[in-house]
């Protein structure tokens, strides 16, 4: 995430005879970030890969509205949670109930082995997904992407107390929740 | 980092298809151009369609324009009303005069005059058209069964 490579990879898309090869040069920068922040959202691989996808290719035909007064990252990571929240919308059929989310969602997690380590692991995870979609994905951006909650701010048009509200309520939640199902 | 949870939670329990990041990017580059074509295949059939339509409404405008002095043209909304008759200007309508309206029917005047009484005939004088007031005048004169001015 160099501020330089960035600004070469916008300007070579922005050039009609070098935008494709800038494009893949974006995409293998950010296409694995990118896609746990998805993937962490969503759970489904199959969610996640569509979402990605949509995500870059809104970058690739709108990337001239890029001005450059946020980091590239931030953007990116914009462009993917609005896609996250319109695909939510769309599934809402599973928003009515969260605990039939949850078990729906929970069921695409894995655990390899018995050990206790994967179960406690595959606990936090459920517990993640028991929080309310905001917290969620604020939970998610801070713990697991290790974002700054200025980065958040300008990602999910919040401010900062608030981002720190959602973020302290989430850690709640899922400590309470690991506490219950010990 | 305000982390409650210890770096252990940060692994990953998710699955990945092997070799999806390999393939990722080349196919949604792929995506993304096929996208870009039919997005503007939609923008030229749109145009096109937009111009026809402009074209086909200047034609339509230019036609009715050229057409709108012509006594002959009709449209529907320029059709002639059925005259309507002023029921107020109409004699009163009684049970006498549809007696005879309906008696009327094949009969001669002078049939219809021998039933009808004197006061009744002043009910349905109005209803005789012209030929048959002038039946009646020339009947009124000659027939010596008709009450008239003493001749």
């Amino acid at each position: 995430m160099n501020d330089e490579a960035d600004a070469r990879i916008f300007s070579m898309m922005k050039d009609p005879a070098l935008r494709d090869k800038g494009f893949l040069q974006l995409m293998d920068t950010y296409k694995v970030p990118v896609y746990w922040h998805i993937r962490r959202m969503v759970v489904s691989h199959e969610d996640a890969e569509d979402i990605l996808q949509e995500t870059f290719i809104n970058v690739y035909r709108f990337a001239h509205t890029y001005k450059g007064d946020s980091k590239v990252y931030t953007w990116l990571y914009r462009i993917a949670t609005n896609e996250c929240i319109s695909h939510f919308r769309k599934n809402k059929r599973w928003i009515n109930k969260a605990i039939n989310i949850t078990d729906e969602m929970a069921g695409e997690l894995s655990v390899n082995d018995a050990e206790h380590s994967e179960a406690i692991l595959l606990k936090f995870q459920k517990a993640i997904l028991q929080l309310p979609k905001q917290q969620r994905i604020v939970f998610n951006m801070r713990y697991f992407d290790e974002l700054s909650y200025e980065d958040m701010e300008q990602i999910l048009n919040s401010s900062v107390s608030a981002l720190k509200t959602n973020y302290h309520f989430a850690s709640e939640k899922i400590k309470q929740y690991l506490i219950d199902h010990a | 980092m305000d982390t409650d949870f210890d770096e252990m939670f940060k692994k990953s329990l998710f699955k990945v298809p092997e070799g999806f990041f390999e393939q990722i990017s080349e196919k949604t580059l792929a995506k993304a151009k096929l996208r870009e074509q039919n997005h503007r295949r939609i923008l030229i059939a749109l145009g096109t369609f937009a111009v026809a339509a402009s074209l086909s409404a200047v034609a339509l405008l230019g036609y009715y324009s050229s057409n709108s002095g012509n006594p002959e043209t009709k449209t529907f909304v320029q059709q002639k009303q059925p005259e309507v008759k002023d029921i107020s200007q109409q004699p009163e309508i009684n049970g006498k005069q549809i007696a005879f309206a309906e008696r009327k029917k094949g009969d001669t005047v002078k049939a219809i005059i021998r039933e009808i009484k004197t006061e009744e005939l002043s009910d349905v004088l109005p209803e005789l058209t012209d030929d048959e007031l002038l039946e009646l005048s020339a009947l009124y004169k000659t027939d010596p069964f008709i009450d008239g001015p003493q001749n």
